[in-house]
C-alpha cells in the first residue's frame, strides 16, 4: 500500500531503504504474470511496426485525418502509379482486375425478371419519344461552335466529350422529370456535372523494382529479403459526365460468405502472372500525395453513389491492331476501374481505407456510353483490401457484372430521324434509375469518432484550422514551394558514380547519406508566429505555432521537429549535415 | 544490306527510299521481369517504331500488337591508362507486345550441365584443395618462430 502511494508522487526517489518493502508484495502475489515474449527477428519487427501503424489508422478520428495519417510517410508524395480513365494498354483486364481484386461476371443484355420487365415497360412508354428527341437534337440537330468552326484548339476526344456530356446531360433530365414521381429516390438525390473522383489505395505482391531490390542486396541485414514482394500505391484520376447520390446506399446485389471460403478466388488473375513491374504493363508514375475524393467534400449527407455516366473517348486513339476483343476488354477494365475506384473513395468516407477493411458491402453502377453504344456495369465493393494482408489471408474479393457494347440506334438519316432504335438497351438505362437506395440498420462508420467525424465537426479552432489546410494542401497536389532536392546528372557521374572531386566541400544531400524522398511529412519546422501576434506579448518565447498531426494531441509527449533529420541517416552525420543546412540547396 | 547512309527525314517529296537499309535487330535479356509477350530488342539507332514493327511483320511474319521504344544510355567507366571518366555508346532498346497467347522465354545459352564447365569445375576444386593444403603446412610451426614447416614430427 504504501508503495503504491509512493509511486504515485513523482518526485519519490527510489531508495534501498524500501527494497524490502517491494520484495514483500511480489513474494505475497502467487499468480507471476510475466510480460510475452516477443519475437525479435526482423521479419517480426517489420510486420508489428506495420501492424501498429494500420491500426493507428483506424484510431484515428476524422476522415481527412486519416487522409492525412496514410500521407506521413512521404514529404513529396508516394511515387504512384497513375491510373487513368484515357488510356488502357493491350491485355490490360487481368492487371486491372488483379489492382482491383475484382471478379467480372458476364450480363445478360435483356432483363429476365418478368415483373421487373413489365414495369420498366411502363416506363419507357412513357418517356421513349421524348428520349428520341433528346438523342437527335443534341447528336445530330445542336452544334457547339468549336464543332462547327472545326478549331484545332480542341482535340477530337474533347469535342466528343463535350457532345456526349451534352446528351446525357438530357436523357438524365428526362428520364428523373418523366420517374420521379414513382420512384422518390430520384428526386431526393443530386447530381454532380464533371465531377473530380480520385482514388489512393496500395496493392501488394509486387515485385520489388530494381531500385528497391538494388538498395536491399549490399545490407546484410536485408540481404535475404531482396525479392520480397512489395506494396505499390496506385493513384486513380477520372471525371465521369455525371453522377447521382443518395443518402442511403443501394442494397447489395448479392450476399457472398466470404466466412466459409478457405481459399482465393480462382476466377481473379494471381499473382504470379502480373506482379510484374506496371511500368512493363505501359503504366507510368508520379510522385503526388495521396488522395481519395468521390467527387465531394467530406459532410456532405448525399454520400452513396447511386450511377455515374463516363466516356469511352480514349477508345478514338487506340490503335487498330490491338483488334475489338481487346476493346471489349478496355471497356470492361474501365468498368471495373472506374466503379472501383468511386466506391472505394465513399468508403474512405465512410472511415475505411486501404489497411482497415470494410464491414459491409458497397455497390454502384456505372453507364459508359459514346452515344450510340452504350454498356451497363453493376459493381459490388466487398472489400478494400488489395493483396496487402499481413496476418491473416483475405479472402474477400470485390465483384463486377457487365454487360456487352449495346446500339442504342442504328444510324441518323440526314433529316435528323433517328432508326432503328434498341429497347433494350433503354430498359437497361431504366433499371439502373429505379433501383432505389435503402436505409441500413447498422453502424455505417465504425471507425470515426461519434463526436468528430470530420474536421468540420473539431471544436479547437486552432486545431480544425490547421488540419483543414493541411487537408485542402494535401488534395490540392499542388508543388511544394521549393523546388524538389536533384542530383545533377554531372553530380551523378563525377561525384557518386566516380570520385573524382573529394576535395570538395560537401554542401549537398548526397554527401552526407540522405535520401530526401525519405522525408516524411511532419518533418518541418513549425510556423513561425511574428512577434506582434504572440500570445503574451511581444516578448513571449513560443514564437512556433503548434502542429496538430493525427493523434499528436492525444499524446502527451510533445512531437520533436529537427530541421536537420530530414531523411537522413540516423547517424553523426546528421550534426554535421545540420552546420551546413544553411548553404544546403 | 546498302552502303548508303540512311538518309535523315525530310518534310516533301518525293521521300527518299534506300533499298534494304542497315537496320539490325538483337533479342536481349532485361534486368527487370516483363511480361511473358512483350520482348526486349536491342535495334539500330535509326529505326523507328514503325520500322521496327514493319521488320518484324515483313520479314519474320510475326504478330505484332505494340511497340515501345526507348534510348538506354550508355555504362560510364573510368579509362583504363589515364584515369578519366569515358562513357559507352548508347543503345536503342524495343519492347515488342505480342498477342497475349504468345510467351517467350529467352533461351539458356549457356546451360549449368556442360562437359567442359564441369571439368573445369573440377580442376578449379583440387586446386583449392592443394592451396589449402599448402597454406596449413606453412602455418605449421606459426607459434614456433623461425622454423619452417618441415621441422616437426
Amino acid at each position: 500500500m504504501i508503495t503504491r502511494v509512493l509511486l504515485k508522487n513523482k518526485n519519490f526517489k527510489f531508495s534501498r531503504l524500501f527494497s524490502t518493502v517491494v520484495q514483500q508484495e511480489v513474494a505475497r502475489n502467487d499468480a507471476v504474470e510475466y510480460p510475452v515474449i516477443e519475437d525479435l527477428s526482423i521479419e517480426a519487427k517489420r510486420l508489428k511496426k506495420k501492424l501498429e501503424w494500420r491500426e493507428k489508422i483506424k484510431r484515428v478520428p476524422t476522415i481527412e485525418e486519416k487522409i492525412i495519417e496514410l500521407n506521413i510517410p512521404r514529404y513529396y508524395g508516394y511515387k504512384c502509379l497513375m491510373l487513368e480513365n484515357n488510356d488502357f494498354p493491350y491485355n490490360s483486364m487481368p492487371f486491372i482486375q488483379y489492382v482491383t481484386n475484382t471478379e467480372f461476371e458476364q450480363l445478360p443484355e435483356s432483363i429476365k425478371d418478368e415483373r421487373e420487365a413489365k414495369r420498366i415497360d411502363g416506363f419507357l412508354g412513357l418517356i421513349k419519344s421524348d428520349i428520341q428527341d433528346a438523342i437527335e437534337f443534341e447528336i445530330d440537330a445542336y452544334k457547339n461552335s468549336f464543332e462547327v468552326d472545326g478549331s484545332d484548339k480542341l482535340s477530337q476526344e474533347q469535342i466528343e466529350r463535350a457532345k456526349i456530356g451534352r446528351l446525357v446531360k438530357q436523357l438524365h433530365r428526362v428520364i428523373v422529370n418523366a420517374l420521379g414521381a414513382d420512384n422518390r429516390h430520384l428526386y431526393e438525390s443530386d447530381m454532380d456535372i464533371d465531377p473530380r473522383i480520385e482514388a489512393f489505395w496500395f496493392v501488394g505482391k509486387f515485385i520489388p523494382p530494381l531500385n528497391v531490390q538494388r538498395f536491399r542486396k549490399p545490407r546484410p541485414h536485408l540481404k535475404d529479403y531482396v525479392n520480397d514482394p512489395v506494396d505499390r500505391p496506385f493513384q486513380y484520376v477520372g471525371n465521369p459526365l455525371l453522377t447521382m447520390r443518395h443518402q442511403y446506399p443501394l442494397e447489395s446485389f448479392e450476399d457472398i460468405n466470404f466466412e466459409s471460403m478457405i481459399k482465393q478466388n480462382e476466377n481473379i488473375p494471381m499473382e504470379s502472372v502480373y506482379s510484374v513491374d506496371p511500368l512493363a504493363h505501359g503504366y507510368h508514375t508520379l510522385h503526388r500525395h495521396g488522395v481519395s475524393v468521390p467527387g465531394f467534400w467530406p459532410g456532405n449527407v448525399r454520400e452513396y453513389g447511386l450511377l455515374s455516366y463516363h466516356d469511352r473517348t480514349h477508345l478514338i486513339k487506340r490503335s487498330k491492331v490491338l483488334g475489338i476483343k481487346d476493346d471489349i476488354d478496355a471497356l470492361h477494365s474501365q468498368g471495373i476501374l472506374s466503379s472501383f475506384a468511386w466506391t472505394y473513395a465513399q468508403s474512405c468516407y465512410q472511415g475505411f481505407s486501404t489497411y482497415n477493411d470494410m464491414t459491409y458491402p458497397l455497390t454502384t453502377q456505372t453507364v459508359i456510353t459514346d452515344g450510340q453504344h452504350w454498356s451497363f456495369y453493376k459493381y459490388q465493393l466487398n472489400t478494400t483490401i488489395t493483396h496487402t494482408e499481413l496476418d491473416a489471408p483475405n479472402y474477400k474479393y470485390n465483384k463486377c457484372w457487365g454487360t456487352n457494347e449495346m446500339k442504342l440506334y442504328e444510324h441518323i438519316d440526314e433529316n435528323g430521324k433517328i432508326h432503328g432504335m434498341n429497347d433494350d438497351v433503354l430498359k437497361q438505362l431504366l433499371k439502373l434509375y429505379i433501383n432505389e437506395p435503402k436505409a441500413r440498420n447498422y453502424e455505417m462508420k465504425p471507425y470515426l469518432d461519434p463526436k468528430e467525424k470530420k474536421i468540420a465537426d473539431i471544436e479547437d479552432v486552432d486545431r480544425r484550422q490547421w488540419l483543414e489546410n493541411i487537408y485542402k494542401y494535401l488534395v490540392s497536389n499542388r508543388p511544394r514551394q521549393y523546388l524538389t532536392p536533384e542530383i545533377y546528372h554531372w553530380e551523378n557521374i563525377y561525384k557518386l558514380k566516380f570520385q573524382t572531386m573529394p576535395l570538395d566541400k560537401k554542401l549537398r544531400f548526397f554527401d552526407y547519406g540522405i535520401n530526401p524522398f525519405q522525408r516524411q511529412l511532419n518533418e518541418h519546422i513549425p510556423e513561425y508566429i511574428p512577434r506582434d501576434l504572440r500570445a503574451n506579448g511581444p516578448h513571449d518565447k513560443k514564437k512556433r505555432r503548434a502542429t496538430y498531426y493525427p493523434l499528436d494531441h492525444c499524446s502527451n509527449d510533445p512531437r520533436i521537429m529537427s530541421h536537420s533529420e530530414y531523411g537522413s541517416a540516423k547517424d553523426g552525420i546528421r550534426k554535421k549535415y545540420d552546420r551546413f543546412r544553411k548553404t544546403f540547396k | 544490306m546498302s552502303s548508303r547512309w540512311y538518309p535523315l527525314y525530310q518534310r516533301g517529296n518525293p521521300q527518299l527510299r534506300v533499298f534494304l537499309p542497315n537496320f539490325w535487330m538483337k533479342i536481349v535479356k532485361t534486368p527487370n521481369q516483363q511480361p511473358e509477350n512483350v520482348v526486349c530488342f536491342e535495334v539500330s539507332h535509326q529505326m523507328t517504331k514503325y520500322d521496327i514493327r514493319q521488320y518484324l511483320e515483313k520479314i519474320y511474319k510475326l504478330p505484332v500488337v505494340a511497340v515501345r521504344d526507348r534510348i538506354a544510355m550508355g555504362r560510364f567507366k573510368r579509362e583504363e591508362r589515364n584515369g578519366y571518366i569515358i562513357k559507352e555508346e548508347d543503345s536503342k532498346l524495343a519492347y515488342v507486345t505480342f498477342p497475349k497467347e504468345v510467351k517467350f522465354t529467352y533461351p539458356d545459352l549457356f546451360p549449368e550441365e556442360n562437359e567442359t564447365k564441369k571439368n573445369l569445375k573440377d580442376d578449379e576444386k583440387s586446386l583449392d584443395q592443394a592451396k589449402e593444403r599448402f597454406r596449413e603446412f606453412c602455418n605449421r610451426n606459426s607459434k614456433r618462430r623461425g622454423l619452417p614447416g618441415w621441422y616437426s614430427i
